[in-house]
């Protein structure tokens, strides 16, 4: 790998780009970056993957000299002081930071649309989103603005921005990337992970980041698993396959017996219909994202893996679980944002108590807000049986189901699943076309890599109608070799495909 | 759920909703809780996931599995998701058990720990 090729057009390139998408909330002027010698992109050893290097951070990452607004209004002037711990590894390795990208407030949203401060659109169809929360990150990587970018996955927000936008996207297992520098919104669920223009970038980009770190206690000395060597089920190449179809049903079941209930509590039994039913047809894979998946599967098939379908139940109430925990832990996390600690003060305020609800909110948005009231509520005492406490028993057994998955001797590789039941998505006249709760409720594919902690990479699979289509394989823990191993058999027999006006400034 | 209902929890959340604030709020606030609900129904279907009486079948299925997972060399790392970190779970019960007589306040198997909010 080299840096840029052709540095006297870059400047003009990034700028015709950014004007269509809007992936940065703040970039390094591009003529600066032109101009700049080997030695000015970072100092980094004699040579390296990355030296030399541009590469873009989403706007919750700290990088000190450059803002840290994590899509906010509140956050709009403020600057960060120091340097994220995985940030400061890639700057060691020889990269640079040329930007801070664009991402859905506090990382909350799957459409980047949530961002209080500018939109960001996909650079296959301006029209449609980018995905998210890291659709800026994504989106820069996509039209070739970077060759990499680091952003946050929480319940999918590296992996869904990814598979809208065509790019290999790397979510570590929790603990193997220091989140030190990392904004806190759900800290049990979310990593730092790596959007790139190519697996082995993204592979590239883990190794230096990846790591024990003294400023994070929840990191980890993990022995990296190398894939190939470590082939499982007797040397057989075993991929397993979650079945879609066989998943909308389990959730149609859970859905039906949440009415069920409804009926024996004595009240309406349409109490859930609303919420269940749109729950129930956004599980439903798009035309499309199926071929995209099938292609994927024989694909894999065609490499000489054995395709093991395979069913885990507990799967039906993992956006619930992952909800109920991720407000609660953003309403604890978000609550430092107070115009005292952090946040833009009003004008005016009578008592603190009004300063703190006044900076509040007028600072946070309607998704913010309400997640936060969701979080507050189920903590509230009398209420955190019936959620909290449910939600965290059964992301034990989620997680549980998921090691048995991938434990014994006859054990698959690793699973491959879709990563969104839509492709990118368009807007309407009120914003973008896929609801709010539809929104949180297609989670489904993404969130539970991060109830349990587990690794996963998405990679685009096809391109349908014109828009990519991305599938993602989970692992057992700290196999992100393995898995991009897997990602790069198939990513050889089937390039990684570009939007019109592509132009590679990296090899 | 009632606006009352939301407006406590606002307050309790300083979020300094008005009362327009909370009417628009309260439709996507009892979407999301009624999708909530759908957990409970994995009080039938996954015997011993629920109810504090059970918990101690769901730790275990998880540290046998984890213990499985641990025995495998794909999966084996010193410091990940260890079976005493997995469910809190102890394997001395005479350990558990002094824990529990300990406690200030319990509720069957459970140490109640004051709430913080």
């Amino acid at each position: 790998m080299s840096r840029s090729v052709d540095k006297d057009g870059f400047p003009a390139y990034v700028s015709a780009w950014e004007a269509r998408i809007g992936a940065f909330l703040e970039i390094r002027k591009p003529e600066l970056l032109s101009a700049q010698g080997e030695s000015s992109l970072g100092p980094g050893g004699a040579s390296g993957p990355v030296k030399g290097l541009p590469f873009a951070v989403k706007d919750n990452i700290a990088v000190e000299g450059f803002g840290l607004t994590c899509g906010s209004k509140l956050l709009a002037d403020f600057r960060a002081t120091y340097t994220a711990t995985a940030v400061k590894r890639l700057e060691s390795a020889g990269a640079a930071v040329i930007g801070k990208t664009n991402m859905d407030e506090f990382g909350m949203g799957s459409s980047t649309d949530n961002s209080a401060l500018k939109r960001t659109n996909n650079p296959w169809d301006t029209s449609r989103v980018a995905g998210g929360s890291s659709g800026g990150s994504a989106a820069a990587v996509a039209a070739g603005l970077v060759p990499f970018a680091l952003g946050s996955d929480t319940g999918g927000s590296v992996r869904q921005p990814a598979a809208f936008c065509g790019v290999v996207g790397l979510k570590p297992t929790y603990g193997a990337v220091s989140r030190f520098g990392l904004v806190a919104y759900a800290s049990s669920l979310e990593s730092i992970g790596v959007l790139a223009d190519s697996v082995g970038r993204a592979r590239d980009v883990f190794r230096i980041i990846q790591g024990e770190d003294p400023l994070d206690q929840t990191t980890v000395a993990a022995r990296v698993v190398h894939g190939t060597a470590n082939q499982k089920a007797g040397g057989k190449k075993v991929l397993a396959v979650l079945d879609p179809a066989s998943l909308a049903q389990a959730v149609s079941a859970a859905v039906r017996g949440a009415r069920g209930l409804d009926a024996a509590d004595g009240g309406a039994e349409s109490a859930h219909r609303d919420a269940a039913e749109e729950a129930n047809l956004i599980n439903l894979l798009e035309e499309e994202v199926l071929a995209g998946f099938s292609k994927a599967v024989e694909g894999y098939k065609a490499l000489g893996y054995e395709v093991r379908e395979v069913s885990i139940p507990s799967l039906a109430y993992s956006v619930p679980v992952y909800y109920t925990i991720a407000t609660a832990e953003a309403s604890a996390n978000l609550a430092r944002f107070d115009g005292i600690r952090y946040g833009k003060r009003p004008e005016w305020a009578e008592n603190p108590e009004d300063l703190i609800d006044k900076t509040r909110a007028m600072g946070f948005g309607s998704e913010v807000k309400l997640r936060i009231l969701l979080g507050t509520f189920v903590l509230r005492s009398g209420f955190q049986d019936r959620y909290y406490l449910r939600a965290q028993r059964l992301r034990k057994h989620i997680t549980g189901e998921f090691l048995s998955l991938f434990t014994g001797p006859e054990a698959p590789s690793a699973l491959l699943m879709p990563v969104f039941p839509t492709r990118a998505f368009g807007r309407g006249d009120r914003g973008p076309a896929l609801s709010s709760f539809a929104q949180k409720a297609a989670d489904i594919f993404t969130c539970p890599a991060n109830l349990a902690g587990l690794p996963a990479i998405a990679f685009p699979a096809s391109v349908e109608g014109g828009l990519p289509v991305g599938v993602q394989l989970l692992g057992a823990p700290f196999t992100e070799e393995l898995l991009c191993d897997i990602a790069a058999e198939y990513e050889a027999d089937h390039p990684i495909p570009h939007p019109e006006g592509y132009q590679s400034f990296w090899r | 759920m009632k606006l009352e209902d939301l407006k406590v929890t606002a307050r309790l959340a300083h979020l300094g909703l008005s009362e327009e604030d909370l009417g628009s709020a309260l439709p996507a606030f009892e979407q999301m809780l009624d999708y909530f609900a759908v957990m409970q129904t994995a009080d039938g279907s996954m015997a011993g996931t629920t109810g504090t009486a059970d918990i101690e079948a769901v730790h275990s299925d998880l540290v046998l599995s984890v213990h499985q997972c641990n025995n495998n060399p794909l999966t084996n790392s010193a410091n990940f998701n260890s079976p005493n970190n997995l469910g809190n779970h102890n394997d001395n019960p005479l350990a558990n058990n002094t824990l529990l007589n300990q406690a200030g306040e319990r509720n069957g198997n459970f140490i109640v720990v004051p709430n913080v909010l």
